[in-house]
């Protein structure tokens, strides 16, 4: 029954695809029509070539923030895989006790995500909040609105709070599928529990990381509510981030074309940075 | 996937137990901060985890009643939360009820027929998807403006326009779903054409029921990212009356006046209606997510 083209199954497909094509195709192929041209209003427009393109790619705020932009990124790859592996190693395996840590665990990632913001806009505040106070009572001078360590780390430790779980949860959901012979022969076998973890679990486990890890690298790299509501991008411009910096521009400053040259940089962006972390992993794959 | 119990176990059960719980403790703690926050009266919040005088203040207000406070004064409710809740849980059952449709058919014909082009249009849609949301903000705005001079339920400021902008993020779900049914037997289908059904049988009294957990996974996704969504909501809705609980809450915090204690009701209303789903559902979630994300 599959051996035969069936050009009907286009009507099975075609909803999705005009859909899909009319919230990201058109969009994006707006953004190149702005890219190229010079818009003054609704019916002056000069075609200016990639004129956008060479401004945007020399333009030093971009660049700022493209920088803070990667650091973060890696940063939160850094903190969220290992801890949610470790998260997930830890979780009981089965019965109400698991679910129990299920739930709890999924809370953070049921949160609207402005709310996420305020919550740690309210938490971190010295006056007001728990975590801001505590740390001011302690004798740290903690203060994300003012210091760019302390906002960096507060917008850091949000991250961490709100997706870690996902991460944790994937894993889990990853060693639940590893069938329990694994573990008897390695019991037969003596293993350490290091061993255990390193030849069978973190091998087991890798479809489920690469998933993980192009999820969060995506949604890291293009994050934008959770870190303007919590620091608005300050203090100063030390954690506005590449979609916050383009929004501006777009949106506060009307300054569409250098703002949809720019778009298209993100975007070439992301796609490199995914296309190379996943030809790496199934390089790996045949290696061995 | 029972752990083994080498010579040292009690300790490293110990030990992971406690990890665990300063880990709940942690995710826990900013949240517990909120739901106190929104029992206590005053818009503060200062004060021990554990509110010294309760108050209903906030909540009556954000449940639509008037709070008359203990000399008399009367405070009117702000905003209409109920019905921005309302509208969040509109926007979302509708939006997620359509996605799980489209994506479970067409992911159906990725799986199980070939045609022309499947390829190049799995592929593509997957990139699609990778374009930054926020970037095509204005493109979209711009899309809407015009639909909505032809066709009135779709322009600026309705709840059709949400629901349709919130449709475009769906090469995700197809590829989980695709995943599944890839997962499954072919064979069971084709048993069952050869005893006389329909394609449209098989799909529906074999593949379907076997489908149930991925199902569902893909419904809770959908529905939480539907319910969340603020950029896209905060933009193509104006009125208040037609915003969603996402993003009627940020009303409550203007640069000049923090009502917190509101806010803090509103948050944990909208945290309600997604973790009653979740709940309900969560037996079927890591069944699911095992099947469709890890293989062989």
């Amino acid at each position: 029954m599959n051996k035969i083209p069936d050009n009907r199954a286009w009507w099975l497909v075609l909803p999705v695809f005009i859909l899909v094509a009319f919230s990201a195709l058109i969009p994006l192929m707006t953004v190149v029509n702005y890219s190229v041209q010079d818009i003054f209003g609704p019916n002056s427009a000069y075609f200016v070539g990639t004129d956008w393109f060479r401004e945007v790619l020399q333009n030093e705020n971009l660049q700022a923030s493209l920088g803070r932009q990667f650091v973060f990124s890696a940063a939160v790859l850094l903190i969220e895989i290992p801890l949610g592996i470790g998260v997930a190693l830890m979780m009981p395996t089965s019965g109400r006790r698991g679910s129990l840590c299920l739930i709890l665990l999924a809370i953070p990632l049921l949160i609207p995500w402005n709310v996420v913001g305020t919550i740690w806009q309210i938490f971190g505040r010295g006056d007001i909040g728990l975590f801001g106070w505590a740390l001011n009572e302690i004798g740290i001078n903690y203060n994300y609105t003012g210091n760019t360590g302390d906002a960096w780390a507060t917008v850091l430790l949000m991250d961490v709070w709100h997706w870690t779980p996902l991460v944790a949860l994937l894993c889990y959901s990853g060693l639940r599928a590893i069938p329990e012979a694994f573990y008897q022969a390695a019991e037969i076998d003596r293993a350490s529990r290091w061993a255990i973890f390193r030849y069978i679990q973190l091998p087991r486990l890798k479809s489920v990381l690469v998933i993980a890890v192009l999820l969060r690298f995506m949604d890291s790299f293009m994050i934008y509510t959770e870190p303007f509501v919590l620091t608005g991008g300050g203090p100063g411009s030390s954690t506005t981030f590449l979609s916050q910096t383009l929004t501006t521009m777009a949106i506060g400053q009307f300054d569409i074309g250098r703002a949809a040259a720019f778009s298209l940089v993100y975007f070439l962006i992301v796609l490199l940075v995914s296309w190379l972390f996943f030809t790496a992993i199934t390089h790996l794959d045949k290696e061995k | 996937m029972a752990m083994v119990q080498p010579r040292s176990t009690k300790y490293r059960v110990l030990a992971s137990h406690i990890g665990m719980l300063c880990f709940i403790a942690l995710i826990l703690f900013p949240l517990l901060m909120v739901i106190s926050i929104s029992f206590r009266s005053g818009n503060f919040a200062t004060g021990s985890l554990l509110p010294e005088v309760p108050s209903l203040e906030h909540w009556s207000l954000a449940l639509g009643i008037p709070y008359t406070d203990d000399a008399g004064n009367v405070t009117q409710p702000p905003f209409p939360v109920l019905l921005w809740l309302w509208n969040s849980i509109k926007i979302a059952v509708v939006s997620s009820i359509l996605i799980l449709a489209l994506s479970t058919t067409s992911a159906y014909a990725f799986a199980r027929m070939r045609f022309a082009g499947k390829g190049f249009v799995l592929k593509s849609m997957l990139i699609f998807q990778m374009f930054p949301p926020v970037l095509s903000l204005v493109a979209l705005y711009a899309l809407f403006d015009q639909i909505g001079n032809h066709v009135s339920w779709l322009g600026l400021n309705t709840h059709g326009a949400v629901i349709v902008a919130s449709l475009g993020g769906m090469a995700l779900h197809i590829w989980t779903i695709k995943g599944y049914f890839d997962s499954i037997d072919r064979s069971l289908e084709e048993a069952a054409i050869v005893d006389g059904a329909t394609t449209w049988q098989a799909f529906r009294y074999i593949l379907l029921p076997l489908s149930v957990p991925i199902l569902m996974v893909v419904f809770i996704l959908a529905f939480i990212m539907t319910i969340m969504e603020y950029p896209m909501a905060s933009i193509l809705l104006v009125d208040t009356d037609k915003l969603t609980l996402a993003v009627g809450a940020q009303q409550y915090l203007y640069e000049q006046n923090y009502l917190w204690g509101d806010f803090a009701a509103a948050a944990v209303l909208s945290g309600l209606p997604i973790t009653l789903v979740f709940l309900y559902c969560q037996k079927w979630i890591v069944g699911g997510l095992t099947a469709g994300g890890v293989k062989g």
